[in-house]
């Protein structure tokens, strides 16, 4: 070797050798079990994966999709404006003891019927 | 070619030096197998899907990492050790050795070279290996990514997590102290 010589260089050329350097049988086996592990647990994850990724930008796939969706989040909404409202009314509400004793099996539901029945033609007669 | 050829490819070509960057750093062979092992594992596990330009780098940052958790650990291993090791029996010294741990495969092209060229090579390499083990670690982690890797500075950077400076400046005194440890034997590439 000389004096003047690059140290880059040098630094190179042993970086290439160590790189060449053989491996036995074994690390050979090993590094390629090792490989064929690494893919295989690739393969495996691979499918969920490709769902989720398959659901981002849809809606950049689907525009009218997009719009179905926005129209459907509304109707949603709605429906469910409607259904606080109408668990609101005071209407809907049963009495809490009329609701225990149908809870326990007390009262046959079809007597509770006939009475509520009866309740409302007496107050429109 | 599909992604998973891809990478089958990607860690093929990678393995190799990625053992040699192990064995260095753990001087142990099944523990250096063990560290490539999870690092390609680690890869195909959470970054097959990007693009493949990008794997190089990931997997350094990989390794690098893997090799730090692996001293992490053996130091508290080794801690453990010596507080228990007045309780663990002797270790029996009859060891079988295993044929194919020795046994050298030559690439076919170095194969057909002529034995004293072989003989000077194998030397070469040898001295090369003796060097580099006795590097200082961040000296050792720098040559390797630098010249085995054939990354850039700032990539070697990236993979090390240090600036760009503190690379050329392990990377120049690696050099340096190669060229003199080569000179002091004789041997020359």
């Amino acid at each position: 070797m000389t004096q003047h010589i690059d140290p880059e260089d040098l630094g190179r050329q042993a970086g290439r050798e160590l790189a060449q350097a053989p491996l036995t049988l074994r690390q050979q086996t090993r590094l390629a079990a090792g490989r064929e592990k690494a893919l295989a647990a690739s393969a495996a994850q691979k499918a969920p994966v490709r769902l989720l990724a398959g659901l981002q930008g849809w809606s950049v796939r689907h525009p009218s999709g997009s719009r179905r969706l926005g129209q459907a989040a509304w109707v949603a909404i709605m429906l469910m404006a409607g259904l606080v409202w109408w668990h609101n009314q005071p209407d809907s509400f049963i009495d809490d003891d009329v609701d225990t004793q149908l809870l326990a099996d007390e009262v046959p539901m079809e007597a509770w019927l006939l009475d509520q029945a009866d309740m409302t033609g007496q107050g429109q007669s | 070619m599909t992604q998973a050829e891809h990478l089958s490819q990607f860690l093929a070509d990678v393995e190799r030096r990625a053992f040699r960057q192990a064995m260095f750093a753990v001087q142990n062979e099944d523990a250096a197998l063990d560290l490539v092992q999870d690092a390609m594992l680690k890869l195909a596990e959470n970054y097959a899907d990007r693009p493949a330009d990008e794997w190089p780098m990931l997997f350094q940052r990989i390794l690098q990492n893997a090799i730090r958790d692996h001293y992490r650990r053996s130091k508290v291993r080794s801690m453990w050790v010596s507080l228990l090791s007045a309780l663990a029996p002797a270790k029996e010294a009859d060891e079988e050795i295993d044929p194919l741990d020795t046994l050298q495969v030559e690439p076919a092209s170095e194969a057909l070279q002529p034995p004293d060229e072989q003989a000077e090579r194998a030397s070469l390499r040898r001295a090369i290996d003796e060097c580099i083990a006795k590097l200082p670690l961040r000296q050792r982690q720098a040559f390797l990514l630098r010249y085995m890797e054939e990354l850039d500075v700032a990539q070697t950077a990236a993979a090390m997590g240090c600036s760009e400076g503190s690379v050329k400046t392990h990377c120049s005194r690696a050099c340096h102290t190669l060229a003199e440890w080569l000179r002091e034997r004789g041997v020359g590439p």
